[in-house]
């Protein structure tokens, strides 16, 4: 019978217990080899696919199948486990002396000696049993082997033996050589009661030793537990069952360092706490990561008198979680990482000392996700704020979204000495590093961040023109009037998109006021050139109304109301239709 | 058709103790049978056997029995002993279930009744039928266990079957000795798997645990099958390695606290692992200043008082993180803490103990109190040591986790020395499990009312003598054994 006992196998003498000498028949042995192939490649395919993929799914019910229909037959499959082979009834069913495969290898070497399956096996077993084969060396976890792994699983129709690490000798204990003799310590004893009780009722003087006689009377409200204090335990055991471990940990580290006083021994904690917070920072934990520095930061507030030695260390500490080592390795977590939970990751990196910026910035071409990206450059407009040059020096990358970014921070933090830096993008190749130029230069309030917003009035990109003469129309610059009004003139104007065109008069009218009614008078009454077709003409009469409907001085609707007797009925209703739009913005 | 593989054979002398002896879902299904039949028979104690209020029990207690037809086409619930197996399962008893098993076990021991068989074919009827021929027939009956089949007869329940209770006096002892070696290599083995730690950190070299969680992972299934057979070994005592023996005394202990709380096989050893690994922070204090035979000083109460601080560093700096990690540090950083945090490390902030913390703080002063660390000191006895104990709860120890301990292993724990009403000596080998018969463990008579040695029968002080109508043995006194130089552990070797 198959017990759930190790028995000792002596490495000696590797056929001992086979049963060699059983006999067995081939179709049996078929049956036991179909199911160790059928195990040995669902494994395999286990550490190809997920658990829930069709195709490992597949295989696992095949197996299930070869075990149903061995089990059933012959009741249960026992294999004894030798170094690289597996023995069915003394004849090998199975063998592979390559170590980092073979199923018979893994598990001798950790003692695994015999495996018993039994009828009833299921699929949770199956696949129970396939992930512990599967699993890998987990440096991170060095406690578990094969064998703790099984046994941690509800096997019911799974039975192993394990070799055992060595076997005790056996241990008696003998006589104390000075032992007072039996008879002796009996008379003694009974010649200190003074009352020696001849009934066995009288055992209750016993009780009432160890409690007393109040206590004694009242045993069971001493000693069985009431239903509140049940309740109050198992209470506590499910608020355990569901606290987070490495939360446990910190509240006890951080203990431990506020109340370490010696230089030497308040060191040794921060540096535990630097490998833990390296730890948390490469498994993506940045809620722990940024109550480690919270705690720092906290001990180090000057209310606290933490001495400066200690405080020094901590400074250290948190440099050291800002090193470019340490900030470079997380690009594989970060790309991988939740983006929902940014703001944990925002919070820490605020977190860090500006040593962290050059290695941010760094990290920053290396991670993929967008929103990712958004995070780290919040963090370098903290950290970035009163040392720019090294942000500065990355608007040279060959990277597009580097740059972007890099103009985004520096936007962010606003100082006017990066708009010099700027003007090299101007003519950047990339797009989106232009627009976020623009995006950037409007959010400044620098006379030269219109300037070169200027410079953006002939950016190839309809799209960036038209956001470049928003923004300066938006701001009133006044210096735009003269180049606006050149672009009108072009010739090339008229090639612009409508949408264009209308921005660019909705810009003169809101920068140039009154000093432009004449042109757009002009321009209302001739279309511009001469050489302009009726189509044009009328395009750029509606574009003057635009002009003038957004000036509204009294010259502009008098413009307008000269428009409505003009001979394109195009114009004349959209002079008359901006006249009423005013009326009733007025009124 | 396969034998069960749950149906484990004793283990024999030269084998270990490996894998499962204990099937946990099964365990909780059996777990929850007893509670709901106990909840069954309250209820048929207050309603008439056609009251609505029977439903929902009657339909619980199918249920669970449904869950467990699909192992094995009948529920067989034994009593053997103070303990409830479902076929050869041994049920569990803890803090939860603790009223049901104790009621259910009385009841049954009054009718004299040691099994149920509930056949797949049982009905609801048949439960409600079977549960009020139960509560109504008379214990004092001069044979309670023939009017209890007569009733049953007559109400014509033809799917439960019951047999009567047969005091099997030899099960425990035999149930002792067939785990005896398994529980003394397990022993010694987890204190080479303390003592290669220990080195381990004296070295400062990494730490694993792999070893030492296979040996308690042995000996949650030990203390699952039998825990009298661990708990004597811990009266284990030797000055040379104290450390190491207490180690594995703390996680013995420890564990049967757990198993009392009713924590799950994992978390047991994890606790087991943790209890363990308690004192790892002695790894570097000097052994002058450990085996010191006489007061410290203030300056070696300071490096004493450093322990679990240092413990807490080596085994992260040695050991990383993971969950048996964050186990193993809260029970080094919390065991001198007290439940009222007048311990050490004395902390600056506001901090509320793990149980994990509270159970080792207990047993680690427990083992501590009973042993002779040191060459001058004497160890209390056992029970004094509980006293000692017990007047310090709500202070220095969780008063509700003090009651589960003495729960646990009894106000006479094992080892104790006892003179009984019979003037024979005797050795207490295992609590009783009723708390209100504290005082009436089972006792190994070591010597004859003359005062001979003997290798005398194991008995249960809790026996009554129905013509008397006293217990037929008691204790009269009990005996410090270190006053006679006896060292008890030879009847647990």
């Amino acid at each position: 019978m198959d017990a759930p006992f190790a028995e000792p196998v002596k490495s000696s003498d590797p056929d001992s217990k086979l049963d060699s000498d059983v006999e067995i028949d081939k179709e049996e042995l078929r049956s036991v080899k179909d199911v160790l192939l059928h195990l040995t490649k669902t494994a395999k395919t286990l550490k190809i696919y997920l658990p829930n993929n069709p195709i490992y799914q597949k295989f696992l019910e095949e197996l299930q199948s070869r075990f149903d229909v061995h089990l059933q037959e012959y009741e249960t499959l026992q294999l004894k486990i030798r170094q690289y082979a597996l023995y069915y009834k003394g004849q090998v069913v199975y063998e592979n002396t390559n170590r980092l495969e073979s199923l018979a290898f893994k598990l001798y070497v950790d003692g695994v000696r015999e495996l018993t399956f039994h009828e009833g096996i299921d699929k949770d077993e199956i696949t129970s049993l396939l992930e512990i084969i599967g699993s890998e060396y987990d440096p991170s976890n060095p406690d578990d082997d094969m064998v703790t792994l099984l046994w941690e699983r509800h096997f019911a129709h799974i039975r192993y033996l394990v070799a055992s690490d060595f076997i005790q000798e056996t241990v008696t204990s003998v006589k104390l050589q000075n032992e007072v003799p039996f008879g002796e310590a009996i008379q003694k004893e009974k010649s200190q009661i003074k009352t020696i009780a001849t009934s066995a009722g009288s055992a209750h003087t016993t009780l009432q030793e160890f409690l007393g006689p109040k206590m004694a009377a009242q045993v069971s409200q001493i000693f069985v537990l009431s239903e509140e204090e049940v309740e109050a335990v198992k209470h506590q055991m499910t608020v355990e069952e569901n606290a987070n471990p490495i939360s446990t940990l910190m509240g006890i580290l951080s203990a431990i360092l506020r109340i370490e006083k010696e230089d030497t021994a308040f060191s040794e904690m921060v540096d535990i706490f630097d490998n833990v917070l390296e730890t948390l920072m490469l498994r993506g934990d940045f809620w722990h990561s940024k109550k480690i520095l919270e705690l720092f930061r906290e001990l180090m507030n000057p209310e606290r008198n933490l001495p400066e030695t200690h405080r020094l260390r901590l400074v250290q500490s948190i440099d050291k979680a800002g090193d470019p080592q340490r900030i470079r390795a997380l690009e594989q977590v970060l790309n991988q990482w939740e983006v929902r939970e940014a703001d944990q990751l925002l919070d820490f990196w605020m977190l860090l000392n500006k040593n962290a910026l050059f290695p941010l910035i760094e990290l920053l071409g290396r991670l993929s996700q967008m929103k990712m990206r958004r995070v780290i450059c919040e963090a370098l407009v903290h950290l970035g704020k009163d040392n720019i040059e090294p942000l500065a020096q990355k608007l040279d990358d060959p990277r597009w979204f580097v740059v972007r970014n890099v103009v985004y921070v520096l936007g962010k933090i606003g100082e006017e000495k990066v708009i010099e830096k700027f003007r090299k993008l101007v003519d950047h190749k990339e797009v989106k590093v232009r627009k976020e130029l623009i995006h950037t230069l409007d959010g400044m309030k620098d006379p030269r961040a219109k300037e070169l917003l200027m410079d953006f009035l002939n950016d190839p990109e309809s799209a960036l023109r038209i956001l470049a003469i928003r923004s300066l129309a938006n701001q009133n610059f006044h210096e735009a009037l003269g180049p606006l009004n050149e672009i009108v003139e072009d010739r090339e104007f008229i090639t612009r998109d409508l949408y264009e065109k209308k921005e660019i008069f909705e810009a003169l009218g809101r920068i140039g006021g009154g000093s432009v009614v004449p042109k757009m008078r002009k321009l209302l009454h001739q279309g511009g050139s001469a050489w302009f077709k009726k189509s044009v003409k009328e395009e750029m009469g509606l574009c003057a109304v635009i002009a003038l409907k957004r000036i509204a001085n009294e010259d502009a609707i008098a413009a307008l109301r000269e428009g409505q007797s003009l001979s394109s009925k195009i114009v004349r209703e959209a002079c008359a239709k901006a006249l009423n739009e005013m009326d009733k913005s007025h009124g | 058709m396969a034998e069960d593989p749950r149906h484990a054979a004793p283990p024999s002398t030269r084998r270990l103790l490996s894998s499962q002896g204990f099937d946990e879902d099964m365990a909780k299904e059996g777990k929850a049978l007893v509670n709901q039949f106990y909840i069954l028979m309250k209820t048929a104690q207050i309603h008439e056997s056609t009251n609505i209020a029977l439903e929902a029990p009657s339909e619980n207690v199918l249920r669970t029995l449904k869950a467990l037809w699909q192992w094995s086409d009948d529920v067989h619930l034994r009593l053997e002993g103070d303990y409830l197996f479902l076929d050869e399962l041994k049920l569990r008893m803890d803090i939860d279930g603790f009223i049901s098993f104790t009621s259910l076990i009385e009841v049954l021991k009054q009718l004299q009744i040691g099994g149920i068989l509930i056949k797949q074919s049982t009905t609801i009827d048949d439960l409600r039928r079977f549960v009020y021929v139960l509560v109504q027939t008379d214990p004092d009956a001069k044979e309670p266990f023939e009017s209890v089949v007569e009733q049953m007869k007559k109400m014509g329940i033809a799917h439960i079957e019951i047999e009567p209770f047969e005091e099997r006096k030899e099960s425990f002892e035999n149930i002792l000795r067939s785990t005896k070696e398994v529980a003394k290599s397990t022993y010694f083995r987890t204190m080479t798997a303390v003592a290669e730690v220990m080195d381990n950190i004296k070295l400062g070299q990494a730490v694993s645990v792999k070893r030492a969680k296979r040996v308690v992972q042995t000996m949650v299934d030990l203390l699952l099958q039998e825990e009298s057979t661990l708990l004597g070994l811990t009266t284990l005592r030797s000055h040379d390695e104290y450390t190491h023996h207490h180690s594995v005394n703390v996680c013995i202990l420890s564990l049967t606290m757990g198993q009392r709380l009713g924590y799950p096989k994992k978390k047991l050893t994890e606790l087991g692992v943790a209890a363990l690994f308690h004192d790892m922070g002695k790894a570097s204090i000097s052994p002058e200043i450990l085996n010191k035979p006489t007061d410290f000083t203030e300056e070696e109460w300071q490096i004493m008082r450093r322990h679990p601080i240092l413990g807490v560093k080596y085994i992260i700096k040695l050991k990383g993180i993971n969950e048996m990690t964050i186990r193993m540090v809260t029970g080094v950083f919390e065991h001198h803490l007290n439940y009222d945090l007048s311990g050490y490390p004395k902390l600056d902030t506001k901090w509320e103990l793990s149980l994990l913390g509270r159970i080792i703080s207990i047993v680690d002063c427990y083992d501590a109190l009973t042993s002779s660390r040191v060459y001058n000191r004497v160890p209390y006895p056992p029970d004094k040591a509980l006293k000692f104990m017990l007047n310090k709860s709500g202070r220095a120890f969780d008063p509700v986790l003090i009651k589960i301990f003495i729960n646990s292993i009894g106000i006479f724990p094992i080892g104790t020395l006892a003179l009984l009403t019979t003037n024979e000596m005797g050795v207490v080998v295992q609590a009783s499990s009723n708390p209100e018969r504290m005082d009436r463990p089972k006792v190994k008579i070591i010597a004859d009312s003359s005062g001979n040695e003997i290798d005398g029968d194991v008995i249960d002080l809790s026996e009554f003598n129905e013509k008397t109508g006293q217990f037929k043995t008691g204790i009269l006194k009990i005996i410090d054994s270190t006053k006679y130089k006896i060292d008890v552990s030879r009847y647990f070797l």
